[in-house]
């Protein structure tokens, strides 16, 4: 990865900004009577983050959002993730015995590291909505892959009709290609459809995070 | 203070009167020690066809008395079992009584002192109406709160996942807990409290039900402050009914 300029600030998508987040302690209840607390993270993704903002923060690399997403993910974006990970695979605990009144614990507890966050002088929140025909535009773009299999089978996984991401997900690819900023990002919405987007100019520079094995390669 | 036995008020009472004619009498005046002066009494009560009662007294009773402690035997002349503090018992209550917070002493005195000489049909009509009919009123106001919660429950299944569906939910989550435990607590002014708590938060959701009424979208861009921190109160008094299970 090669960058066209000095790089200072890197745009994460909702779900880096919540990965990062989902590092907290909670209480769960184990079996019928007995609770114990755990430290509860994100499998892979959380920790992943953490090395890539801590990297990013060593070499003065501001990370941003934009105020719509940031605004999503309060209102939306945790508590779809804190329901989805409870009721995946992936949690590492009996969700039988997670009610909602857990899930909303964790949730809370989850609002309260990203106000932690927004506090941090290395993040920014940037106010932006993108003029109208800058979003048709992107609107047009992803209308234009309906006919590509990968595209086909993305909206299938997703049972989804429509194939553009959200308004705040093109708002924050728009951003990324006004203000010459890479977008790191898992939605895949965006890291599918990398190579078209790139090639029609839709967003600056997108980056997967899974192919994030070194942070290094970000300022590189 | 925090070494003393559970079965210290037995103890201490039978030390007070030195004989009782019957467990029915233990049993009110421990009862009435832990409803009506707050003494922080480990016995937990039922109501049973006798009024308030818990096996744990008579376990308690039936252990000091292999102990040596207190003794026990039926009269046929008084028709009653008389329950009777030996003189090993007194020294007990003698050796412990400093250990006793005498805020404790006080108010196990005044109920003894107030109830004392109540005739066995005196007593249980008193804590009848008192205590008992108060909380088969409850029950059934219970039993309304959690139609109506259940109610809630269903009608928030299916809205879109956010932080306002999620306090929705989690909040009436906690809420069914808590009515299916509200049985349980004897203090009758508290459990009146803790329930005009939840009726109160019942009508706050209802309100806000009302308003997103079908059009499930709307309730992400609702403010929801106010329920958000009416619903602290709520998970208050469920960390004290369950700390183990306490959350924050």
């Amino acid at each position: 990865m090669t960058q066209d300029h000095d790089i200072s600030s890197i745009l994460f998508d909702a779900n880096c900004i919540v990965y990062h987040c989902f590092h907290t302690k909670v209480r769960i209840k184990i079996s019928h009577s007995k609770h114990i607390n755990v430290d509860l993270k994100y499998p892979i993704f959380t920790d992943q983050i953490h090395e890539i903002v801590n990297y990013l923060c060593k070499c003065c690399v501001s990370i941003k959002t934009i105020e719509i997403v940031w605004n999503e993910i309060q209102k939306k974006g945790l508590a779809i993730i804190v329901n989805e990970f409870i009721n995946s695979k992936d949690f590492p605990f009996n969700s039988k015995y997670i009610g909602n009144y857990e899930k909303l614990n964790i949730e809370k507890k989850l609002q309260t590291k990203l106000q932690e966050l927004s506090n941090k002088p290395w993040f920014k929140i940037e106010p932006f909505i993108a003029n109208q025909d800058r979003v048709d535009k992107v609107i047009a773009f992803y209308r234009s892959l309906l006919v590509i299999e990968k595209m086909i089978q993305h909206l299938k996984k997703r049972n989804r009709k429509d194939p553009e991401p959200s308004f705040e997900d093109i708002n924050l690819l728009i951003f990324s290609k006004e203000n010459k900023l890479p977008l790191l990002s898992n939605d895949n919405d965006f890291v599918l459809f990398q190579e078209e987007i790139e090639e029609k100019n839709i967003c600056y520079r997108i980056i997967p995070l899974s192919e994030i094995t070194d942070p290094s390669i970000l300022t590189k | 203070m925090n070494s003393l036995p559970r079965y210290w008020p037995i103890l201490y009472i039978l030390y007070k009167f030195k004989e009782i004619y019957g467990h029915f009498f233990i049993q009110k005046y421990i009862f009435l020690a832990k409803v009506e002066e707050g003494i922080p009494i480990k016995y937990g009560f039922l109501k049973n066809s006798y009024g308030p009662y818990t096996v744990e007294i008579k376990m308690d009773f039936l252990n000091l008395r292999e102990q040596g402690l207190i003794d026990s035997y039926f009269s046929f002349g008084l028709n009653a079992w008389v329950l009777k503090i030996k003189r090993s018992g007194e020294n007990w209550v003698d050796e412990n009584i400093n250990n006793i917070p005498q805020k404790w002493k006080d108010k196990m005195d005044k109920i003894i002192n107030k109830y004392g000489n109540w005739s066995r049909r005196k007593l249980s009509d008193y804590v009848y109406e008192k205590h008992i009919k108060s909380l088969e009123q409850d029950q059934q106001f219970i039993d309304e709160l959690k139609s109506d919660c259940s109610i809630f429950i269903e009608k928030t299944e299916p809205l879109l996942m956010s932080h306002n569906a999620l306090l929705l939910q989690g909040s009436l989550d906690l809420i069914m807990r808590l009515l299916r435990k509200a049985h349980i607590l004897e203090d009758p002014i508290k459990r009146e409290q803790i329930l005009q708590n939840i009726k109160y938060y019942l009508e706050e959701i209802g309100q806000t039900l009302a308003i997103i009424d079908g059009k499930e979208t709307i309730i992400t861009e609702l403010n929801l402050n106010d329920l958000e921190e009416d619903f602290s109160l709520i998970e208050e008094i469920y960390e004290e009914l369950e700390p183990e299970a306490a959350q924050r």
